[in-house]
């Protein structure tokens, strides 16, 4: 029986994770590192939460911050793509006022529960609701997206050389902005879900470091829908087993801190792995440097 | 037909006065907008406006408070120039600054409690610099081993740091005296410094740090890196080599910044000493043009926001996380500035 309770809370937890590290993978795939998850997420859960708690209904709620995610992505968006600005910095902005916006309006929905009720597939003692099993279909998805379609193909040689994109005819702009909506959605998706089915109930910091360790998944999985799902279910196994360890009492900030060292560890392990095998596996290259369209010639200055 | 087209063409060269007046029409934005907020949480924009300058400058305590943040904000800010003038991406100041104190207060209070005065500061400041350069040191070399950007890994150090300040407060250190709130043994008396103290210091670390950065050839070595590791090689300069000191400065400035704060306020540790001024710093640093000689005057803006966060929540009952929000704001809108300074737009008619 305990061993079904602890398979449900890691489903919902990497559920959670899942979604959002799919939607940083594919815009850091468009080579924009983008930091302002953290941001959106907040401010999606927040208004998920209100949009719950002033109609009851879940489907309204999910709309609600699949919209508010892609609209505040834009903002970074606007910043980087069009103002040409350091993606890390835009991106911190984007997330201090998210955050900052998210826990200001957020703080009269402290005390106000919801209770919201999927419909669940019992197999054996784990329930399983819609979201987790859209959630592998999402990542059917992407990897059709990213490996067999034109616009999967467009959005890796964007993230692995903008030049080279630029002089085949692909518009960047545009194949960014489609990255950066697409993870809005599924960013919206994981902090509806996340707020409203997994942590249940709103309160100071529920969201904080979910949408900055997505962005570390992302990197663990090496930018691959797959092999994302591996890093997440590893990651996030390993994070919630310690609190479930007994009488654990105060000691869980220890272990808390040393399950984000083993994070930065696995991704370190990774990635070495990977610079050695670089010619196999294709990464976003460019991730995180700007593209000037104007200046293309600065590159070889 | 004619069709016109907007392009984008980069500035020769700007003045420093159209920087200065876009830099303070930027602010002016960022502070219309949030008065738009304020509307949205149902505060009179008005009331906020007088507030902020009322609890930061119009008031003598005000003053008294916005100064008392200037340190660790603007050791912080310079943490944060000397690693993006190299385009190093440090942005985990704030777990740089929690790990001085916290190494401070381990020099302080248990390692050597009986040191007199003078050498105690200079163990302090040491102490302080030590913890927050390794914690950044360690990010410099997961980039040169692994190739990690160093955004994401400063940043979950910053998450590694927090839950062990939580960690020393309510168990390792904490001390039985104080009953119901989690706080940690206190810095030996000797340690304490006033804030004019800490503020001594901080300028001496201003001016150290102008004169290694603005006239060696250690700043050198970080523009030319910024300019891309080929351009570094090129120039006979080790870019692994100028990775590390630089983290290590970085992270030693952010520590200096913790290990002040810690000795000029109440000298123990506590779950809220992580108030966010790390990244309060990073804003102070672009607001700056991150130029060394103007961080002070970047940083007391800076400090302003914070010392007006209580009064906002005391005086208009609005949560004081909406500081962050207009701190986030006011990011955005100097790096528009920055986009101004380095490109014009211009219309072509084709």
């Amino acid at each position: 029986m305990i061993i079904a309770d602890i398979l449900n809370y890691l489903l919902q937890l990497g559920t959670v994770f899942l979604l959002a590290t799919e939607g940083s993978l594919v815009v850091q795939r468009a080579g924009l590192l983008n930091l302002g998850i953290e941001g959106f997420f907040a401010m999606a859960a927040f208004v998920a939460y209100l949009v719950q708690v002033m109609t009851g209904n879940f489907a309204l709620s999910m709309l609600a911050a699949v919209c508010v995610a892609v609209a505040m992505n834009m903002i970074f968006t606007v910043l980087t793509v069009h103002l040409r600005l350091n993606h890390i910095v835009s991106g911190l902005a984007v997330a201090m006022f998210g955050v900052g916006l998210a826990y200001a309006f957020g703080r009269s929905l402290v005390q106000i529960p919801v209770y919201v009720q999927l419909p669940v597939l019992n197999i054996g003692g784990i329930y399983i609701d819609p979201i987790e099993i859209l959630s592998f279909i999402i990542v059917g998805l992407l990897w059709f997206m990213m490996y067999k379609t034109k616009l999967g193909y467009k959005i890796r040689i964007v993230g692995e050389d903008p030049y080279v994109a630029d002089m085949l005819g692909i518009d960047i702009t545009k194949v960014r902005y489609i990255a950066t909506l697409i993870e809005g959605a599924l960013v919206g998706m994981a902090a509806c879900y996340y707020i409203l089915v997994s942590a249940g109930a709103w309160s100071e910091g529920v969201t904080a470091g979910k949408g900055w360790l997505a962005i570390v998944l992302a990197m663990m999985g090496l930018w691959d829908p797959l092999y994302a799902v591996a890093a997440v279910y590893t990651v996030v196994t390993i994070r919630d087993l310690i609190r479930l360890v007994p009488g654990i009492g105060e000691n869980v900030f220890l272990l808390e801190a040393f399950s984000y060292i083993i994070a930065i560890s696995l991704l370190a392990v990774v990635s070495h792995f990977e610079i050695k095998k670089r010619k196999r596996v294709s990464i976003p290259l460019a991730l995180a440097k700007v593209y000037s369209r104007e200046e293309r010639a600065r590159k070889y200055t | 037909m004619t069709r016109i087209r907007i392009r984008i063409v980069r500035r020769e060269r700007t003045t420093r006065g159209f920087h200065l007046l876009l830099t303070v029409l930027s602010l002016i934005g960022a502070f219309l907008i949030a008065g738009v907020l304020m509307i949205f949480l149902g505060v009179n924009p008005l009331a906020f406006y007088s507030i902020f300058l009322q609890s930061s400058i119009l008031t003598t305590w005000g003053l008294q408070i916005t100064l008392s943040y200037l340190v660790p904000i603007l050791l912080c800010c310079l943490s944060a120039i000397v690693s993006y003038r190299a385009a190093l991406w440090n942005i985990g100041q704030e777990g740089q600054y929690i790990i001085g104190a916290m190494t401070a207060l381990a020099a302080g209070a248990f390692l050597f409690p009986n040191v007199p005065p003078p050498l105690s500061y200079i163990i302090l400041v040491l102490a302080g610099a030590a913890g927050g350069g390794v914690w950044a040191l360690i990010c410099g070399l997961l980039r040169i081993v692994s190739e990690i950007n160093e955004a994401v890994t400063t940043l979950l150090m910053y998450y590694v740091a927090l839950q062990l300040l939580n960690y020393v407060c309510r168990v390792a250190w904490r001390n039985p005296a104080f009953v119901g709130h989690p706080e940690t043994y206190s810095l030996a008396p000797q340690y304490m410094l006033s804030f004019g103290g800490s503020l001594a210091i901080a300028i001496a670390v201003l001016v150290i740090t102008w004169f290694l950065i603005d006239r060696t050839k250690l700043g050198l070595e970080l523009d030319l890196l910024s300019e891309g590791f080929r351009v570094a090689q090129y120039s006979g300069v080790k870019p692994s080599r100028v990775i590390l000191w630089s983290m290590f400065f970085s992270g030693a400035l952010a520590g200096i910044s913790g290990a002040l704060y810690l000795a000029s306020t109440s000298g123990f540790l506590q779950p809220e000493f992580s108030v966010g001024y790390g990244f309060a710093g990073i804003i102070a640093a672009w607001l700056c043009d991150l130029k060394v000689l103007y961080a002070p005057l970047a940083s007391f803006l800076l400090a302003m926001m914070y010392s007006s966060g209580h009064a906002l929540q005391a005086c208009l009952h609005v949560s004081i996380d909406i500081i962050d929000a207009i701190e986030g704001l006011i990011l955005m809108a100097v790096l528009t500035v920055h986009f101004f300074t380095r490109y014009k737009i211009v219309l072509v008619r084709q």
